[in-house]
């Protein structure tokens, strides 16, 4: 028996993967309560969410409806025909309406940029403060020491050395608690700043090869990574970016907290990576030392 | 500048600290009933021609109906003027100062309009020595503190003032010459446990109360004709101790106030036109948002287009860990708000989530004797994305019309994420 759901939006990304061959098959990959991953040959991955948050990978349907997880499993077939996205039992009408990223580099103000290394110190004070158990911040937390370490050698100094990023970054991929490990999500966040804002600061970008990902980490979270280190965002994601490159911090602490609240410590670790990586990335462009405030404003 | 922690010493330490400090505090305060009297000589920085108000700061021009309606009964009730029209233009013109009760350590429920003569409760924290103050609940349906000023309204709080007040203060009186005064956690309590909610359901803390004083009463001297008149209002209002019961709230989240570090919520309260939140480590900095709509259950001939959005001081109640928070507590009260019994229930289990503890000393028979959700946490609502829901009254929108319903709330988050950004810039530089 077939369950017909609505779909309000459809990513711009997904919308073409799930398109580019119609008579492919794509299969379930993960289930959870309120989303699943597709993934769409080739090698791209669509998240189908009850969430409201729209990205250009996201599929987000009507919150009314059966626990996916009781209705679906990891195989299951999907296929697009028309408007309708079969998967399983779910029969998936995608709406009309699209969401793309905006061309964020042209929001890109460097001088403006400069006036929020203040607020990046106030951001990373408060990302301590949540003290949620499991994140990267947890001192309690048991690879806690394997990050201390990445931040305090790899993050801190000055200047910061891109290679050393990679090795080093490439050696904690996948470690973590959580479904997305808590390294993995404060590496998407990271490599999202840091590479739309390479155009301005003489390094970079950062291109963690996906073979390599795959290897330590889940299939899910590699491809996650990979699209935030090609800049496609969320749109919260994207607000907290927007209020970096447009020097507006008092926006900045605000759309911070939206990213926070997701996953159980998921939004905490991202977080983490996109203030860290806005310092780094103001440190290249003004020769500055703001990276080691915003680490031991981590509690590093 | 990089203000530095001790390197021993972490902020998440801090809050840590500071939260447990908190809520501790915040339970452990100790409200009693210990005085009756005019605002004006009662309530610190209380003036003539000031009006406090619930909610955050607002001006005249910004006031909804029920709030500008209870402020031209105030006016006519002083006698600053003889009728709205002239309420209306003093009102407008700037001779009347208007503050928020929270700034006077005072709360009143839906417009909370104290005026100079208004007799009020004052009740003192044995515990911590602070002290806390409200007005007298007057009824429901058409009352000033619903916009009504009608000659009915001004008759009634004349009543309260002239017999009331004097008769509850000379049962008080003869109550303290045996105690400090009468403690009003305990009626809190008990009354927790037989389905009161202690913020739109007091009738078994009214019942309490009138059992607790009513041999003081008679023992006081008050004339047979002024008892029977103070016991006929006190029975025929269910809310009798509603403003006591706020009074109380208030006197315990002040004593969980001004805690550097701290991020656990204080003040929550509405003016009509917008909400506010005040933190503990944050001072007396208001952070606000436009009032929410109430999902509400109508009086006949009302509807949902008739209401005003949310009102009042008494959310206080949730502040301190009781109120909308212990719904589960109180199942009877859904014929008065709306919802059903496991939504009174689920409500009370989402606000876990979102607070620091459970209450020691508030519990909840009917989920196995759990401490009420105590101490609103401003990260861990900006973490779930669950904002406090609470159970309210409904003004109409007009002035001088009164009460239209009753429902339930959801806070809007914008006010909580206010905060925390400010707690950053605050504690984070």
């Amino acid at each position: 028996m077939s369950l017909a759901l609505v779909s309000w939006c459809t990513g711009a990304k997904a919308a073409v993967d799930l398109s580019r061959e119609p008579a492919s098959t794509s299969s379930v990959e993960q289930v959870f309560p309120n989303s699943f991953y597709l993934k769409v040959p080739p090698d791209d991955l669509v998240n189908v969410t009850r969430k409201k948050i729209r990205s250009p990978v996201n599929i987000n349907v009507e919150e009314a409806g059966p626990d996916f997880s009781s209705v679906l499993k990891v195989g299951d077939r999907a296929r697009l025909k028309g408007e309708i996205l079969s998967v399983g039992p779910l029969e998936i009408r995608l709406g009309l309406h699209r969401y793309a990223n905006s061309d964020i580099r042209a929001a890109l103000d460097v001088g403006r940029m400069l006036n929020v290394h203040r607020h990046l110190i106030a951001a990373a004070a408060l990302l301590q403060a949540f003290n949620l158990k499991d994140s990267i911040l947890d001192k309690g937390g048991r690879a806690y020491e394997d990050y201390r370490s990445f931040f305090e050698e790899t993050l801190a100094p000055s200047p910061f050395d891109v290679r050393r990023f990679e090795r080093n970054a490439l050696k904690l991929v996948g470690l973590g608690s959580g479904f997305t490990p808590s390294f993995d999500d404060f590496l998407s966040g990271f490599l999202c700043v840091f590479n739309l804002a390479a155009v301005v600061m003489g390094e970079g970008p950062v291109v963690l090869d996906h073979a390599e990902l795959r290897r330590r980490t889940n299939w899910p979270s590699a491809k996650l990574m990979d699209y935030m280190q090609e800049g496609l965002m969320d749109e919260d994601v994207e607000a907290v970016v927007a209020s970096f490159f447009t020097g507006d911090g008092d926006a900045l602490l605000f759309d911070l907290q939206d990213v926070v609240g997701r996953g159980h410590s998921s939004g905490l670790d991202l977080a983490t990576g996109l203030v860290a990586s806005a310092a780094v990335v103001l440190d290249l462009m003004n020769h500055g030392s703001l990276a080691p405030k915003v680490v031991s404003a981590l509690g590093f | 500048m990089v203000r530095e922690l001790s390197s021993s010493v972490s902020l998440r330490d801090e809050v840590e600290k500071a939260n447990q400090m908190a809520v501790e505090r915040m339970m452990e305060a100790d409200p009693f009933w210990t005085d009756v009297g005019p605002a004006i000589k009662l309530v610190p920085g209380m003036k003539d021609r000031m009006l406090l108000h619930a909610g955050p700061p607002i001006s005249w021009e910004n006031m909804s109906g029920p709030v500008k309606g209870a402020v031209v009964g105030a006016c006519l009730y002083e006698g600053w003027a003889k009728d709205a029209v002239e309420a209306e233009k003093l009102a407008k013109g700037g001779s009347i100062a208007f503050e928020p009760c929270h700034h006077h350590d005072a709360v009143g429920p839906m417009a909370g309009i104290i005026s100079p003569s208004m007799p009020v409760y004052q009740v003192t924290d044995r515990k911590y020595g602070l002290r806390a103050y409200s007005n007298f609940n007057e009824g429901i349906g058409k009352v000033l503190r619903y916009g009504a000023y009608s000659e009915e309204v001004l008759k009634r709080l004349s009543f309260m003032e002239k017999v009331f007040a004097p008769a509850l203060l000379a049962g008080l009186n003869e109550l303290k010459k045996e105690k400090p005064g009468l403690p009003f956690k305990p009626i809190i309590t008990q009354a927790l446990t037989m389905g009161d909610d202690c913020h739109n359901r007091y009738n078994a803390a009214t019942g309490l109360f009138i059992r607790e004083l009513t041999g003081y009463l008679i023992s006081s001297g008050v004339s047979r004709e002024e008892l029977g008149k103070t016991f006929a209002f006190m029975n025929s209002n269910n809310f009798t101790t509603l403003n006591l019961g706020m009074a109380s709230a208030k006197a315990m989240t002040m004593a969980a106030h001004g805690i550097k570090y701290s991020t656990i919520v204080t003040t929550m309260a509405r003016n009509g036109t917008e909400i506010g939140i005040r933190v503990s480590g944050l001072g007396d900095e208001w952070f606000t948002a436009p009032a929410p709509v109430v999902n509400g259950l109508w009086f006949p001939g009302f509807t949902a287009k008739d209401a005003n959005p949310d009102l009042g001081d008494s959310s206080i109640t949730e502040t301190a860990g009781y109120g909308g928070f212990a719904m589960a507590a109180a199942p009877a009260i859904v014929s008065w708000v709306g919802g059903s019994v496991a939504v009174a229930v689920e409500i009370t289990k989402k606000m876990y989530e979102i607070t620091y503890t459970k209450h020691k000393y508030f519990l909840i028979p009917n989920l196995d004797f759990s401490g009420t959700p105590t101490g609103v946490d401003v990260r861990k609502v900006v973490k779930t994305g669950i904002t406090p829901n609470i159970n309210t009254g409904v003004a109409h929108k007009d002035a001088g019309v009164g009460q239209v319903g009753a429902g339930l709330v959801v806070f809007p988050m914008e006010m909580f994420k206010k905060a925390l950004r400010a707690y950053a810039t605050k504690y984070g530089l």
